[in-house]
């Protein structure tokens, strides 16, 4: 009984702004990821083929980096200096600790995701297919956003989502840019590590089952939706 | 009219062509792998030549030495698949309609419409390709192949992706759809059939190359290459001989021939149909050989005879189609006869 009351107790004192800064920043970095992760993958399939392997591993680059190394760079792209940073510092912007840092740090890491999805159900179209669309007189932007994108529309929403979830997950590169601003750049993976620092391992610990929950969600649809297409 | 004259290096032979066509139904015939369609390809403009110049109708569509090379978008040549390549994610309607998608709305679904119903496909029209059946799936491909005004259309294998017994039927249907059309059709094939029935002219490609080429009718009667002789179905061809402009000898058959036309210099092939055999009658002098029938194999409509002239020399085959011919009434019992090989019948071959 006695320790009902506790759990409910510390329930009700939860800070609760990390989930909806996350949901919003991976979100967002979602849309970044996909929309530039769709192009690099355009690019990158109509590349000939001996540049094809350079830009492919440069695109794949954030996945197997330590974040620590995106955030470095990120840092020095974006912070006062960098070249990002001081166009922005023309407008008076300062992105460096701010919630659009973690968003961009979470495009980074989920981009290569979606390009590489992207690009391998690209490379499963039928290229005579295409051929047909040019030899019927369709302009490649034509051929690419009616004929190509709606084929590898389930490899487009399995990279979308691949990439959100791996969004959601961003620690490393979002706490050096990023900060850990309770309300403002605290999201999910860092008040854990926040609060397992400071030994409030029941706040750790529901945070850590909203994000295996979280993910879990996300990704099981796309398990039954990608069976049914393939059918 | 289409003018073509290019080489392009493969990876096992150098395509090598050169041939035009005017406002009529050319066929390519080759056996698979010879460059037919690879020919296509670079007509389309999805392939690139090493070098040589395409013509369609006075536009330079590809030309190595002026550096002209348009795109596939704007060479205006109708390409048929063979497998169609419907786009997959959308009806058939919007298939048609997308090639006409610079148009206003209500007129592009106006031609549409009528394009379907021309190629009786209004019931089908708001199905994807995949519901449809083959001959279907090649009539929406040729409806919006047409719709895109092609000055010139390509089939390339249009029948082999379907049932052997649904050829003869959409064929008739294929030519009927595009009976309309006045401009170039090229009818790539390995079917010699098929090409035989579709086709005034024709090219033979071998390995890259052009073996022969003239009017169907013409090159059946006389390939005139060893390879245009294989592909038009002459089942006995040996290597001949020439002794005089009339005469070769056939060393694998162990006889000497008489030929009608005149043999040319570098003839070393000889070809013989095998229906053009027949049993020796009163009156045939000349080409007259006792062969013995070594196998003797029924057919549905045929009789298949294995034709040996002395022992250790390889047969030919006589092949005795139709009802029972009554001039031979002993033909399945007899093993030893006189036949008959009419000197205009004999084909030599380079």
């Amino acid at each position: 009984m006695n320790e009902e009351l506790t759990f409910l107790q510390e329930l009700s004192r939860m800070e609760w702004s990390p989930l909806f800064i996350s949901l919003k920043i991976s979100l967002c970095a979602t849309l970044f990821s996909f929309v530039f992760g769709t192009a690099a993958a355009w690019f990158v399939f109509h590349c000939r083929k001996k540049v094809r392997a350079v830009w492919d591993v440069l695109f794949t680059l954030p996945l197997v980096l330590p974040p620590t190394v995106v955030g470095f760079l990120l840092l020095v792209l974006l912070g006062r200096n960098g070249p990002i940073g001081e166009l922005l510092a023309r407008f008076d912007l300062r992105i460096i600790f701010t919630w659009q840092a973690a968003v961009a740090a979470g495009a980074v890491v989920a981009f290569p995701l979606v390009y590489r999805t992207v690009r391998a159900s690209l490379e499963q179209i039928d290229p005579v297919v295409l051929d047909a669309g040019r030899t019927l007189g369709l302009p490649e932007r034509t051929i690419f956003f009616r004929i190509m994108l709606p084929m590898a529309l389930p490899g487009c929403v399995a990279g979308a989502v691949l990439g959100f979830a791996r969004a959601l997950g961003e620690f490393g590169a979002t706490l050096m840019i990023a900060g850990n601003i309770p309300g403002k750049t605290q999201t999910i993976p860092i008040a854990i590590w926040s609060a397992a620092e400071s030994d409030s391992m029941f706040a750790a610990g529901i945070w850590v089952g909203i994000i295996i929950l979280t993910s879990f969600a996300v990704i099981l649809p796309l398990n039954f939706w990608g069976g049914r297409s393939h059918a | 009219m289409l003018e073509v004259s290019f080489r392009k290096k493969l990876a096992t032979f150098t395509l090598d062509v050169s041939f035009s066509a005017g406002a009529e139904c050319m066929g390519l015939l080759g056996a698979s792998g010879c460059g037919k369609s690879m020919t296509l390809k670079c007509i389309a403009g999805i392939e690139t030549p090493d070098s040589g110049r395409i013509v369609l109708n006075g536009r330079v569509l590809f030309d190595s030495e002026k550096r002209i090379n348009l795109p596939p978008q704007q060479r205006k040549v109708g390409y048929l698949f063979q497998q169609y390549a419907l786009f997959p994610t959308m009806t058939i309607r919007k298939n048609l309609e997308l090639v006409l998608r610079n148009l206003p709305r209500k007129e592009r679904r106006e031609r549409a419409a009528a394009m379907l119903e021309r190629m009786h496909l209004s019931a089908e029209a708001d199905r994807k390709p995949d519901r449809l059946s083959g001959g279907q799936q090649q009539r929406a491909a040729i409806g919006r192949m047409l719709l895109s005004s092609p000055e010139i259309v390509m089939l390339d294998e249009p029948l082999s992706a379907l049932d052997s017994f649904l050829r003869v039927q959409v064929e008739k249907e294929l030519m009927d759809s595009l009976a309309n059309f006045n401009g170039p059709i090229l009818f790539v094939s390995h079917s010699r059939d098929e090409i035989y029935r579709v086709c005034r002219k024709l090219v033979v490609l071998d390995q890259g190359a052009i073996a022969a080429s003239g009017t169907a009718e013409e090159l059946f009667r006389r390939p005139g290459t060893l390879a245009a002789a294989k592909l038009t179905g002459v089942k006995n061809l040996a290597r001949a001989v020439r002794l005089d402009e009339f005469h070769l000898r056939v060393p694998a058959w162990g006889i000497i021939l008489r030929c009608a036309d005149p043999a040319p210099e570098d003839t070393c092939w000889v070809g013989i149909r095998a229906h053009h055999i027949r049993r020796k009658q009163p009156g045939d002098t000349v080409n007259s050989f006792p062969f013995r029938v070594t196998t003797r194999e029924t057919q549905p409509f045929a009789v298949m005879e294995y034709l040996v002239y002395e022992e250790g020399c390889e047969p030919l085959l006589h092949l005795v189609s139709g009802q029972m011919d009554p001039v031979f009434p002993a033909a399945r019992e007899e093993f030893a006869a006189e036949y008959h090989i009419p000197p205009e019948r004999v084909m030599p071959l380079t």
